[in-house]
């Protein structure tokens, strides 16, 4: 059960992940799922890893976003519930973020954190490759 | 209209998406369309940006960063494509989906907010397409997607039931070859497989129904045109059954070089296993007037007619291919009728002019309306 006080890190046997230009890239390396997530969810994503509480984390979001902090914790608990799910996160009870989280500046549009999954990736990386042995064909040799 | 075409593999790759699409490209651009390339490097070391015919080719390396897992490389292709839509400002983007690349397409949909218009060339029999999968959302957020054959529109439609209504069939198109067709040989009478030897085109199946048609067609020759791994593996299959010096192996076929071939075989072979979602060598067996066996897998079917312009038999049936190969080398003038027959279906549903106009109708509709055409 989520609560407040719940606490996270991302699972280092997992997973492994990247913000790339505003939205977060996440790889679970042991059954080569993708995931990728939108703006808030990835800004989401950067508080959980950090360190902070669910709670925290809702300060925050409502901080930064157009959102009032009890849809900012319902969207956070069912985000950090499907990351756990997913094994991306695990719960870390003891661990604390570096900084305080300081918002600054003004608010943001704000969307509901949104993951994407993309469970197929495998299989779309050997789907019927179209050119088997393509450098023994003879034109290459041409 | 600018429009950004995405596909796996381009020029100077070979195979059947690859050179209907470098032709394709050829023709809309003579229709006004400016266009540009987003592929991958593929096997061959190529460079990154090329032109081809002077349309802008931009090669990344999708799927070693994917299958890598190699998020540097993925965030290095993530903004090359992101500047190149910025820079090119694509008013469709047209992705070939026949690989895991148009991850890089809907991780940069921000950065140019341009219409899609999906097109699937493979067969998706097997597939899962679900909201949590690249296929299932790659096609629920494409405001158009075309696919190449009935069969394949159909998966599709069960597949993602949602986009029945912003999703057509467009058959793929063959220019009609400049060389007249000659008569089919019947002394010897040649049968002939075309494409990669690869399993799941079921060239073994024809070796295997070689020793019965020897024994009433001792002449008979066998031509396996192509290359692929399974090469060896037919070879031997074909000393095996001690039928080895009936079996010819020419290798890779140029495309300019089909025509010239099809005209040497009495019948084209289509054996497939894996489910064509088109066909294209039975299309070009009959512009050359081939009758066509074929296995009735996929788009394959649509483009031979039963008992019109070929015969289709059941996949992996040895017997029914052999059946089906005795009884037109049995009637000559039948199987000329056939040939002839699918010749004239092959310039009527299968034109190229009829291709390419499907396409540049659609484009100038998804830049002129909403996602339902």
């Amino acid at each position: 059960m989520l609560s407040q006080e719940s606490r996270f890190a991302p699972d280092p046997d997992e997973c492994v992940s990247k913000v790339i230009d505003g939205e977060a890239i996440i790889i679970n390396v042991t059954n080569g799922v993708y995931y990728s997530m939108n703006g808030v969810g990835t800004f989401i994503w950067e508080l959980l890893a950090e360190g902070h509480s669910l709670g925290e984390s809702a300060d925050l979001v409502a901080a930064r976003y157009e959102v009032d902090r009890g849809t900012a914790f319902e969207d956070l608990t069912r985000l950090a519930g499907e990351l756990v799910d997913e094994k991306l996160l695990v719960l870390a009870p003891d661990v604390r973020p570096g900084g305080d989280g300081v918002i600054t500046g003004d608010q943001l549009v704000y969307t509901a954190p949104e993951l994407s999954i993309y469970r197929d990736m495998s299989a779309l990386l050997a789907l019927d490759p179209p050119m088997p042995r393509l450098k023994d064909t003879p034109w290459k040799k041409a | 209209m600018r429009v950004l075409y995405w596909t796996q593999l381009f020029w100077p790759y070979i195979g059947g998406v690859e050179v209907l699409g470098a032709r394709l490209l050829i023709s809309l651009r003579a229709r006004g369309h400016e266009l540009q390339v987003v592929t991958s490097h593929g096997a061959l070391e190529l460079p990154d940006e090329e032109e081809f015919e002077g349309i802008p080719v931009h090669r990344l390396p999708f799927e070693t960063a994917l299958s890598g897992q190699d998020l540097g490389s993925m965030t290095a292709a993530l903004r090359r494509v992101a500047v190149l839509k910025r820079e090119f400002r694509p008013d469709l983007t047209h992705v070939n989906l026949t690989d895991a690349s148009v991850f890089f397409h809907l991780q940069t949909g921000s950065a140019w907010p341009s219409r899609t218009l999906l097109t699937t060339r493979v067969a998706m029999t097997h597939a899962v397409a679900g909201g949590d999968t690249l296929l299932g959302r790659s096609l629920r957020a494409a405001d158009w997607v075309t696919t190449n054959s009935s069969a394949m529109l159909a998966d599709l439609h069960r597949l993602v039931p949602e986009i029945r209504d912003r999703s057509s069939l467009i058959y793929n198109g063959l220019e009609m070859p400049s060389l007249e067709p000659v008569p089919l040989p019947f002394d010897p009478p040649v049968l002939m497989c075309l494409g990669r030897l690869v399993e799941s085109k079921g060239f073994d199946l024809a070796v295997a129904a070689m020793p019965t048609l020897l024994k009433e067609e001792p002449d008979l020759r066998l031509v396996l045109a192509g290359d692929g791994p399974v090469g060896p593996d037919l070879v031997r299959q074909a000393e095996s059954l001690g039928v080895a010096e009936a079996v010819t192996f020419p290798g890779w076929v140029q495309p300019e070089a089909v025509a010239e071939l099809m005209n040497g075989a009495t019948l084209v072979i289509v054996p497939s296993r894996w489910p064509e979602a088109f066909g294209l060598v039975a299309l070009q067996a009959a512009q050359m007037s081939r009758p066509v066996v074929a296995a009735g897998v996929g788009g394959l079917p649509e483009v031979v007619a039963h008992g019109e312009t070929g015969l289709i038999v059941e996949a992996e049936d040895v017997q029914g291919l052999v059946a089906a190969v005795r009884s037109l080398l049995a009637e000559p003038e039948w199987a000329e009728a056939l040939g002839r027959k699918g010749r004239d279906r092959a310039g009527e549903l299968f034109g190229w002019d009829a291709h390419v106009d499907a396409y540049d109708t659609l484009y100038r509709r998804l830049q002129n309306g909403g996602k339902r055409c």
